[in-house]
C-alpha cells in the first residue's frame, strides 16, 4: 500500500523512491571493509617495526649476531612461497577479468596449495630453532623475531582461510567478469600480507 | 605488453631481487653500503608488488599513498637507524 506516508504521498501518487543503494567507488579495490582491515593490519605492523628499530638501535651487536643464528634458507623459502602464492592470486584476478572463471579457479587452488607451504615451513623452522636453543626466552633479537614472525603467521593463516572461501565461491559460480569484487578484496589482503613479509624478511634474515 | 606478461615479469623480478639481496647480505658486515643496498632492494620489491600485484595505480589516492608510504617505512628506517642508531638509543632511554 502506498498510503503509509500520506503527507509525502498523497493518494493516487507513488511514494518517493527509496535512496539509491550506496554507490560503488571504482577507485577502491574490492570493497571498503577489506581496506579497513588492511589499514588496521598495516598500523599493527608499523608499530611493531618501530619497536624493532628502537630495539636494534639499543642492541646493534645482538641483532648483528642474531641474524647469523637463524635458518636463512627457511626465510628465503617462505619469501618465495609468499611471492608465488601472491602471483597466482594476481593471475586468478586477471583470468576472472577475462571471463575465464574455470582458469581462475585453477590459479586460486594453486595459490592455496603454495600458501600452505608457509605454515609448513614455519613448523620446520621452529623445530630447527628449538634444537639450537632459539626458544624466544633469550635475547631481544629472539623476542622481536618470534613476536613479528608469529604475528605474520596469524595473518597468513587468516588469509588461507579466506582463500579457501574464495575458492568455494569461485567453484560455485559466485564471481563473474562483471562482478568479482570479493575476489579482488581477498587479493588486496593477500598481497598486503605478502608486502608485510617482504618488509620482515630483510630485518631478520638479510640485514647484518 | 599484456597484463599477464606484466604480472609474470614482476614475479620473476621479485624472485630475482630476493635471491640477490640474500646473496649480498650473506656474511656481510654491518656497514652503510650494505644497509643502503638492502634498503633499496626492499623498497623496489615493495613498490613492484604495490603497483603490479595490488594494482593501486588507479586506486583512490588515500589508499595508494598510504600503502606506498608503508612500503617505504622499513627501507627508510633501516638507513636512519644505521646512521643515527646511537642518537635514537639515547632519545629512547628511560
Amino acid at each position: 500500500m502506498w498510503t503509509l506516508s500520506p503527507v509525502l504521498s498523497p493518494p493516487g501518487e507513488l511514494a518517493p523512491e527509496p535512496p539509491a543503494a550506496e554507490q560503488i567507488d571504482p577507485r577502491i579495490p574490492g570493497n571498503k571493509a577489506i581496506w579497513v582491515g588492511i589499514f588496521a593490519e598495516m598500523t599493527e605492523f608499523a608499530l611493531m617495526f618501530l619497536v624493532y628499530f628502537v630495539a636494534r638501535a639499543h642492541h646493534p651487536e645482538t641483532f648483528h649476531l642474531g641474524a647469523g643464528r637463524l635458518w636463512t634458507l627457511a626465510g628465503v623459502v617462505n619469501t618465495l612461497v609468499m611471492l608465488t602464492s601472491s602471483f597466482l592470486v594476481a593471475r586468478a584476478v586477471l583470468a576472472m577479468r577475462a571471463d575465464h572463471a574455470d582458469r581462475a579457479l585453477v590459479w586460486l587452488i594453486g595459490a592455496f596449495l603454495t600458501g600452505l607451504g608457509y605454515p609448513l615451513m614455519k613448523v620446520l623452522e621452529v623445530r630447527w630453532n628449538l634444537a639450537r636453543g632459539l626458544d624466544g626466552r633469550g635475547d631481544v633479537f629472539q623476542l622481536a623475531y618470534y613476536y613479528l614472525t608469529f604475528n605474520h603467521l596469524v595473518h597468513v593463516s587468516w588469509g588461507l582461510l579466506g582463500l579457501a572461501w574464495i575458492i568455494a565461491r569461485t567453484a560455485t559460480g559466485g564471481y563473474s567478469a562483471s562482478d568479482h569484487r570479493g575476489l579482488v578484496a581477498f587479493a588486496s589482503y593477500w598481497h598486503t600480507t605478502d608486502l608485510i613479509w617482504l618488509m620482515i624478511f630483510p630485518l631478520f634474515y638479510v640485514l647484518p | 605488453m599484456t597484463a599477464v606478461r606484466v604480472i609474470d615479469l614482476t614475479w620473476i623480478a621479485l624472485i630475482g631481487l630476493t635471491v640477490l639481496g640474500v646473496a649480498l647480505g650473506e656474511g656481510a658486515s654491518p656497514d652503510l653500503a650494505i644497509s643502503l643496498v638492502v634498503a633499496t632492494i626492499t623498497a623496489i620489491k615493495g613498490r613492484l608488488l604495490i603497483d603490479r600485484f595490488l594494482e593501486l595505480g588507479g586506486a583512490h589516492p588515500g589508499i595508494r599513498r598510504t600503502v606506498r608510504t608503508f612500503g617505504l617505512l622499513v627501507p627508510v628506517l633501516i638507513v636512519i637507524v644505521h646512521l643515527f642508531g646511537d642518537r635514537i638509543a639515547s632519545l629512547t632511554t628511560l
